[in-house]
């Protein structure tokens, strides 16, 4: 007996011996394979220039900015991106011939000025002169012509391909002048040339033989260093930057998707600077605010609204549409799902922004006699039930809904589907109510281009048509003075709310924090980036880091 | 053959003298002398209780919000507090003693059924039908069974019958495999072959005579495939695609409240609590049954 355990002592001590030798070895593993993701990226990664990253000239307040990002980053292909993390890094290194100011208004960037034809139709960009890429070729007009002829290009498969489809021609007049000329559309034309930096402008370098971005070579304030997809996002100081030259040596962009790592990596200073912070944490980093943190909400142009389908009972019925609208509690659905931080309102343009319609909204207070009233007047005095496709990103907002609409006597019963689902039975009209957000929004007609059957994303607001909208939209679209058109937009958005065709329920801040050390950093609420005409990572400096 | 009958009759009460009480009332007292599957029958007893009795036992409406209260430390008012949107969490995790029974009997009762009578029916016959029907039911024990259970949820939709549906899919081929066992070996006994002798048919040789003897380890399995079906209900609601809202489900309160977990732990404490309770005791009471059930006890 005492023979027997002996034994299995020292069976147990091996095993144990063995399990620890194995899990010491097993550590190193995840980052084997993650030099291989970044190996099969088709990106050139340049390992000598990595480990040379001490700075060519040493700058007061220079040195490292680490951000910590939420979302991966998925292409440093300009043209092509799309997603959020993109988005943030892209405008780093490329720009385009004009960009969103911090007040809402466009601003030349690698175009210094531009003349428009009194029918709007001919477009005359005068380029900036002088401005070097990162390889050290000056940017000319061919520059343009060529990376339109990309975007153009359906093999690149770019997000801007469809809008520039209105685009007739374009070419060189000189090495710095452009013209275009489009056959409609002149309204939404800076905005669609602005957004982002869809529409960069690149250097042919920077394309490999397969159409790909090998080697990006761009003319904004840093170069690209290296990318691990997945991991972090490398780029330093471009020294001859044609605007303010930054001060920073490097910036990396690592991803945390966790939102407790990415808040706690703050909180440590592992990174100098975060974004989308749970709001219950944001509004508890407000209360008790901190000597090394700064918390900044933006309130971007962005909606989270209630849509309705008008092509079958019951919400057809404006009775029924208004009933909802008076059901709904704004200001409670930010405070439940949002812990106030959003801003109830009737429209996607922020308060302060150009873009911004002076437009009262009806349904700023919940009335629910009204509520009832109406559904009686509908013909449903007793209420009635309906059917949610609901997306799981919404389940809260779904909750509270329920609860609100459930006040008022109509019982919604939610099934929550996966994404592919929502969006089938989204595509084929086959709902009651959707709820769905819109952010990255420039221009009026990137929200209100919705409501009118011929605009391919008609199924996200129920198929609403009315033609006196669809007119005004007409109107707007090919107006390239945005100050008229603000005009026509202002009327389609009384209509929109006379008909509740939408219920713009409130909008999502854009949370930011960063360390105090991190000085001259003023974020940009119309901007996602960290670029912009007039501000940015190359107007920041680090100061006791 | 109504001599035969007499003639066995005697002997065989003859052999049971010494064991005088039922079978039931013996398991009845086994159940009393082991502590653990007591508090397991005891845990189960009560969620039994509470889910049946659950409208006179919470004291609020679970889906009723009231922002202005939410995240309040547990209170005479509140006994286990307030979730993020102020719900009663003592009502919730009441009520979701409802969902997570309603999903575990259901489940349990439709495996059982037809897991049983396809083991046993392929069992019976033997042959290639019993090598096709359990090569098939191997294969759907092949997949980890919480990736089953995500992609029939996807296939039947969203609802809470679906959700039980899936459950019990994945579950028929282990009751399926249990009942063959069992099967295959009555088979083969003396009095199986009586019967057969005396004429019966096979449907009623299977299910009155080789059923009933087969019967304890398919209650034992009941029970443990019970927790593990709340288990997996919890897992799918926490993954956001189990019980739709407004219902309780434990798992939608511990996957809401996980991102205010650092603050408020009570918000996923209590649901986890019930998980992790119920689950215990009727898994206890499981293994306490299978003890008491077990023919070689008997003899010791």
């Amino acid at each position: 007996m005492i023979d027997n355990n002996r034994r299995s002592f020292w069976v147990v001590l091996v095993l144990t011996i063995v399990l620890i030798l194995s899990m010491a070895c097993a550590v190193p593993s995840p980052e084997v394979t993650r030099e291989a993701a970044g190996e099969s990226a088709d990106v050139t990664q340049e390992g000598e220039e990595v480990v040379s990253a001490t700075p060519e000239s040493q700058v007061a307040g220079g040195g490292t900015f680490v951000g910590g990002l939420f979302g991966t980053i998925v292409t440093i292909d300009p043209h092509t991106a799309i997603e959020f993390s993109d988005a943030i890094v892209n405008p780093l290194i490329w720009e385009g011939l004009v960009a969103m100011g911090a007040d809402g208004e466009w601003k030349g960037k690698l175009a210094e000025s531009w003349d428009v034809s009194d029918d709007g139709l001919t477009w005359t960009f005068h380029l900036r002169e002088g401005v070097q890429f990162h390889n050290g070729r000056e940017m000319t007009a061919d520059d343009v012509i060529f990376s339109l002829d990309r975007i153009l290009d359906e093999n690149t498969g770019a997000t801007m391909r469809a809008h520039f489809s209105k685009i007739e021609s374009y070419e060189a007049l000189g090495p710095y002048t452009v013209k275009l000329v489009l056959k409609n559309g002149a309204g939404t034309f800076l905005s669609q040339l602005g957004l982002g930096v869809r529409a960069a402008v690149i250097a042919k370098e920077s394309v490999g033989p397969d159409g790909g971005i090998t080697e990006p070579v761009g003319t904004g304030p840093f170069k690209f260093v290296e990318w691990k997809p997945g991991d972090e996002w490398r780029a330093k100081r471009f020294d001859d930057y044609w605007d303010e030259v930054a001060k920073l040596d490097e910036v990396v962009f690592k991803i945390l998707g966790d939102d407790t790592v990415r808040l706690t990596a703050l909180q440590t200073g592992e990174v100098d600077w975060i974004s989308r912070i749970p709001y219950d944490q944001a509004v508890k980093l407000q209360e008790n605010p901190s000597d090394d943190i700064v918390l900044e909400l933006l309130y971007e142009n962005r909606t989270l609204r209630l849509n309705f389908n008008h092509t079958r009972p019951p919400f057809d019925n404006l009775q029924v549409r208004k009933a909802v609208a008076y059901a709904v509690d704004k200001a409670e659905f930010n405070e439940a799902v949002w812990f106030g931080v959003g801003n109830p309102h009737n429209q996607p343009f922020a308060e302060g922004s150009f873009l911004h319609l002076g437009v009262d909204d009806p349904y700023r207070h919940r009335d629910i006699e009204q509520a009832k009233a109406m559904l009686a007047e509908a013909g449903y005095p007793d209420g009635f039930e309906f059917d949610v496709n609901g997306h799981p990103f919404y389940r809260d907002d779904w909750e509270i809904l329920q609860a609100q609409l459930a006040q008022a006597g109509i019982t919604a019963n939610v099934e929550i589907l996966d994404s592919a689902q929502w969006a089938k039975r989204g595509r084929e009209l086959d709902w009651d109510l959707l709820v769905a957000s819109q952010s990255g929004i420039y221009h009026w007609d990137r929200t209100f281009g919705y409501f009118e059957q011929a605009s391919t994303a008609s199924w996200l607001v129920g198929g609403y048509q009315n033609d006196t909208v669809s007119e005004l939209l007409a109107e707007g679209r090919n107006q390239a003075d945005l100050t008229k058109a603000k005009e026509a937009y202002g009327e389609i958005l009384e209509i929109l709310q006379g008909d509740v065709a939408s219920l713009f329920i409130a909008g999502e801040p854009n949370v930011q924090a960063w360390r105090s050390w991190v000085k001259g950093y003023d974020p940009n609420p119309s901007n996602t980036s960290l670029v912009w005409p007039g501000g940015g990572l190359n107007y920041v400096t680090l100061e006791g880091k | 053959m109504a001599v035969a009958r007499t003639d066995a009759n005697p002997s065989i009460r003859q052999f049971q003298v010494p064991e005088s009480r039922s079978p039931w009332r013996r398991a009845w007292r086994d159940l009393w002398r082991s502590k653990l599957a007591l508090f397991g029958f005891v845990v189960t007893i009560i969620l039994v209780f509470v889910a049946f009795f659950a409208p006179i036992l919470a004291p609020l409406d679970p889906a009723n919000i009231n922002i202005a209260e939410r995240f309040s430390l547990p209170s005479a008012e509140h006994p286990l507090g307030t979730d993020n949107f102020g719900r009663d969490i003592w009502s919730r995790v009441i009520y979701g003693a409802r969902i997570s029974l309603q999903v575990g009997v259901t489940s349990v009762i439709f495996a059982l059924i037809l897991g049983v009578s396809i083991g046993a029916i392929a069992a019976y016959i033997g042959g290639w039908v019993d090598n096709a029907v359990m090569r098939i039911m191997d294969a759907v024990l092949a997949f980890p069974s919480i990736m089953l259970a995500l992609l029939l949820r996807f296939v039947l939709g969203p609802s809470i019958t679906s959700v039980m549906l899936a459950i019990a899919i994945i579950r028929i081929p282990i009751f399926a495999r249990t009942i063959r066992s069992s099967v295959l070996s009555e088979r083969e006994k003396e009095y199986v072959e009586a019967a057969r002798a005396i004429g019966q048919t096979h449907l009623r040789i299977l299910f009155r005579h080789i059923l009933p003897n087969a019967l304890a380890p398919l209650i034992v399995l009941s029970t443990v495939l019970f927790a593990n079906a709340i288990i997996i209900e919890a897992s799918l609601s926490f993954l956001g695609i189990g019980t739709p809202p407004p219902k309780p489900s434990w798992g939608i309160m511990l996957s809401d409240g996980r991102q205010f977990m650092q603050d408020y732990p009570h918000v996923v404490l209590f649901p986890g609590l019930a998980i992790s309770l119920s689950v215990l005791g009727i898994n206890l009471l499981g293994d306490g049954l299978r003890d008491i059930l077990d023919p070689r006890e008997v003899y010791q």
